[in-house]
């Protein structure tokens, strides 16, 4: 034997990752590169150049959607992040007796096919006639986030313990202070992680959008899902990989957040 | 003298715990339990885990509220008072430090919430921070300081708001041995400084009988016995407090040929000398083992009537070939004085 | 008494989530007993219609017969989910191992790079497959260009490209529980294997796969339930005549305006989808599933 055997080291595993790393990224090359082609016909390359992206956001209908996006992801995800804070503090201090039916009620719209969801909430807003345009899609995001929003929270709270909140009660802290004071800034790195993905999964979003929206209420992916089925045009291209460096920078910033937890 | 019951010094105590009894669901944590803590005392609580004696401070702490029962401070009934009500600090198990507040800050956290004066504050936290020894300190964050140190924030910021009581969970758990002893003399050398009833919780007994003046010995959720170091190691009132307490031999009245005595004779190894095999010895049998314990030795005989008894001397060496020591034929004596009759 | 207050913080979202989640659930079994309204929407009385749907089809007679049509596609929907879940673990397993066996430092990198395009809006991630497999597409263009085919081959609008979507979609959803599992494992048991004489393939066998399996049916489970009413990825890769029930439901709350019969066939798949869970909590460890999926994000 050339070299001691490590098991960690099973020959040709490395080589196969990689593989499957190219699998998941390649794709996302392809469209990023596509949406940098100069050229008109997508198939075509025809050198570098930033035009579609300057096209596709000069589009009033892009901007219009993308600013619907963005209010409802927003809005979403503030509603959701302070109603899942409490219900996380709710489920974690509370009696435990009543934590496991109420988390299994939170997690709903985690097991619901997501297009079974969307068209329930059609016929629920349709049967009571509430049009409120697009508060409508943001009491509908707000529903699906709550259960993302409340996972790193809940997490949070438990790795954290109640010890410290024992601590400052014993310090003379009454509950207000015991909240402000130790629970929410120790908490506050859940809390943001759970923002954070409750607004990548609004911004997700399309089934339920689409079906819960209307036609003033169209949302980023909506739109972007109208312009592939019309055609593929390299402002599609520009369009989408606009979106996907959105996702990616919040990817980031999750990532950037949990970074202390996982040196710990 | 102290007796092994507790009821008198109705004056002097400043916690009062009468009847307490604390159920979760179907299990019983605390079963009736009744004690005094007189002001100004070390007083500990000891016991095997699950005897229910963390959560007896969790009760006095507030954090916890019995079942029945009351509790009293300075005569005034707090059983059902909130822990930020009452004029208790607790160190917690694992110190329960502030990790986003530096030294300072969680020092200063008490006497922020009872809102004292700013300067107060400020005149304060050096106070207790030098009070522990850790003067210079006060900047830190507590994640960059040992187990040790971090144990003494938690100390510094109990007692910074001069509490009627100071509760410690099994504040030596988390520290070597080397470090526990020394911890020790620091604890001992605060209570007498700081004049503040102390109440500790602990499962180890040699800290139990170094430090306290007192001691709650609990099992099962009840009290066993509560006395003084000495008594409670001299005059174990039953054989689990024997026997938890220091070792004991645990002897049959009836194997020591006493007529009308039932029960069992307990003596201290260190009480019981090696003796000729003659008429003088109380019980005679073979040593069958013999350990060399560095200052003392602990050697093992089994009676004639089959017990297996200890006992341990710095004089056995001397007395006993070194290497023959097993399968010699001895008598074993002790005074009078150093028996104590149990109930089996 | 310090006990009962946390509950009430709970209030708001017992509140959102049961109005705007359980009550439209209970509209939408409700619906599911209705007669369908020629325009869209559903009236009484209540009937069986939306289910019998499924099975049967009206003939102009009005008198009952036997069709296949519906049943394909749900049979369609469980296939195409079940081999999604089978060949992420296949794919999944081996990545799953070489990240447990990397440097902590080093491991932390990697489940970020393999969770990384999850992020990226899921339309998005099934668009890039269609600019892969259309008929212009890169791959056709190149199969050409290198002189393999002289024209462009159907890669889209099948089965296959269904799945090859399901599969991009929810690797992760598979490899970071059997991550999870095999990152907890203690590595003196792959050491005493070897000490034991087994090879490698025998480690895996006998000792990887057995402790890994808690993490392989928690990604099953994590790929299967949301693959099988999935809509995005038949809609664009599998194109028409390829549905799953995701399509079929969304097509008759839509353009078919049968809304009983789509409430009937959402009722179906969940109720499918929380019997798949709820078998796989019981049986693992008693783990909730909102906690599995607590752990991957």
């Amino acid at each position: 034997m050339k070299s001691h055997f490590d098991w960690r080291k099973t020959p040709g595993l490395g080589p196969y990752t990689a593989l499957i790393l190219v699998f998941l990224y390649a794709p996302l090359f392809v469209l990023v590169a596509y949406s940098f082609n100069a050229g008109s016909l997508v198939t075509v390359w025809a050198g570098f150049s930033f035009q579609w992206f300057a096209i596709a956001a000069a589009n009033g209908d892009i901007q219009e959607a993308a600013l619907n996006s963005l209010i409802v992801a927003a809005s979403a995800t503030a509603l959701a992040t302070i109603i899942a804070t409490f219900a996380a503090i709710g489920l974690e201090r509370g009696p435990s007796r009543w934590a496991g039916p109420f988390a299994a009620l939170f997690a709903l719209p985690l097991l619901v096919p997501e297009i079974v969801t969307a068209v329930t909430t059609l016929v629920f807003f349709s049967s009571i006639h509430l049009r409120w345009g697009i508060s409508n899609l943001v009491i509908a995001h707000t529903v699906f986030c709550i259960a993302f929003a409340m996972m790193p929270i809940r997490a949070r709270l438990r790795g954290m313990g109640d010890q410290l909140e024992n601590a400052a009660r014993d310090l003379y802290a009454p509950p207000i202070k015991v909240f402000l004071r130790v629970t929410l800034p120790l908490l506050s790195p859940g809390i943001v992680s759970g923002a954070v993905l409750a607004f990548v999964v609004s911004l997700d979003d399309f089934v339920l959008s689409a079906m819960v929206g209307d036609a003033g209420t169209t949302t980023l992916p909506v739109y972007v899902y109208g312009m592939i089925r019309r055609g593929i045009t390299p402002e599609v291209n520009a369009a989408s990989t606009i979106l996907l460096a959105v996702s990616l920078l919040l990817a980031g910033i999750a990532q950037y957040l949990n970074r202390p937890r996982n040196s710990a | 003298m102290a007796s092994g019951t507790d009821g008198s010094g109705q004056v002097d105590s400043i916690l009062e715990l009468s009847k307490i009894t604390l159920r979760f669901g179907a299990t019983t944590a605390l079963d009736d339990v009744n004690i005094n803590i007189r002001a100004g005392e070390f007083f500990t609580l000891l016991g095997p885990s699950g005897c229910g004696k963390t959560s007896l401070l969790r009760l006095l702490a507030g954090l916890q509220i019995p079942t029945s029962g009351h509790i009293r401070l300075d005569g005034q009934d707090i059983t059902g008072v909130p822990p930020h009500r009452r004029p208790v600090n607790t160190v917690f198990q694992s110190y329960a430090l502030f990790p986003h507040l530096t030294v300072a800050r969680n020092v200063a956290f008490g006497l922020e919430m009872l809102r004292w004066q700013a300067a107060a504050i400020q005149k304060r936290i050096p106070e207790v921070l030098s009070l522990v020894g850790l003067s210079s300190y006060g900047e830190r964050r507590t994640e960059q300081l040992s187990g040790g140190q971090q144990q003494r924030v938690a100390l510094a910021r109990a007692l910074a708001p001069r509490p009627r009581v100071l509760l410690l969970d099994e504040p030596m758990s988390a520290l070597d041995l080397k470090l526990r002893k020394e911890t020790q003399q620091e604890l001992k050398r605060l209570h007498r400084e700081a004049g503040i009833t102390f109440v500790l919780v602990t499962h180890d007994q040699e800290e139990a009988l170094t430090l306290s003046d007192r001691i709650a010995v609990m099992k099962d959720g009840r009290v066993r016995q509560i006395g003084s170091p000495e008594v409670i190691y001299r005059e174990p009132s039953d054989t689990f407090v024997a026997d938890f307490i220091g070792e004991a031999n645990l002897i049959q009245a009836s194997a020591l040929g006493r007529a009308g005595v039932a029960g069992l004779v307990m003596v201290r190894p260190e009480d019981i000398a090696i003796a000729p095999e003659s008429d003088a010895a109380r019980v005679r049998g073979t040593i069958s083992d013999m350990r060399f314990l560095g200052g003392t030795v602990e050697l093992t005989v089994v009676t004639d009537a089959g017990n297996a008894i200890r006992t341990r001397s710095a004089g056995a060496a001397a007395v006993l070939n070194h290497g023959q020591a097993v399968g010699r034929r001895v008598g074993l004596v002790w005074p009078d004085r150093a028996e104590r009759v149990l109930e089996g | 008494m310090h006990r009962a207050s946390p509950l009430l913080l709970t209030l708001p979202a017992l509140l959102v989530i049961g109005i705007f989640m359980l009550v439209p659930l209970g509209y939408g079994v409700a619906y599911s007993f209705l007669t369908a309204s020629p325009y869209g929407g559903a009236q009484l009385p209540f009937t069986f219609e939306g289910y019998q749907q499924v099975l049967f089809q009206r003939d102009f007679d009005e008198s009952l017969y036997f069709t296949t049509t519906y049943l394909a596609i749900i049979f369609r929907s469980v296939v195409l989910a079940s081999a999604a879940a089978i060949l992420c673990a296949v794919l999944g397993l081996p990545v799953a191992w070489f990240i447990a066996c990397q440097p902590a430092k080093w491991r932390t990198w990697l489940v970020f790079v393999v969770t990384l395009p999850f992020w990226v809006n899921s339309l998005i991630r099934t668009y890039c497959w269609v600019l892969l497999l259309r008929d212009q597409g890169l791959i056709n263009l190149a199969l050409q260009k290198s002189g393999l085919t002289s024209g462009p081959i159907g890669l889209m609008y099948n089965d296959g490209a269904t799945l090859l979507g399901l599969v991009y979609n929810f690797l992760p959803f598979m490899v970071l529980p059997i991550y999870a599992a095999l990152e907890r494992l203690d590595p003196r048991l792959i050491e005493a294997a070897h000490d034991l004489y087994a090879t490698r393939a025998k480690v895996f066998s006998r000792i990887i796969i057995p402790l890994a399996l808690p993490g392989l049916k928690a990604g099953a489970l994590l790929v299967f339930a949301p693959a099988l009413g999935y809509f995005l990825v038949p809609d664009l890769l599998g194109g028409g005549r390829n549905l799953m029930i995701g399509n079929l439901i969304q097509i008759e709350f839509t353009s078919g305006r049968n809304w009983p019969f789509g409430a009937a066939l959402s009722v179906l798949v969940t109720g499918a989808v929380m019997l798949v869970l709820m078998i796989g909590a019981m049986r693992g460890k008693r783990r909730k599933l909102s906690d599995i999926v607590g752990d991957q994000l």
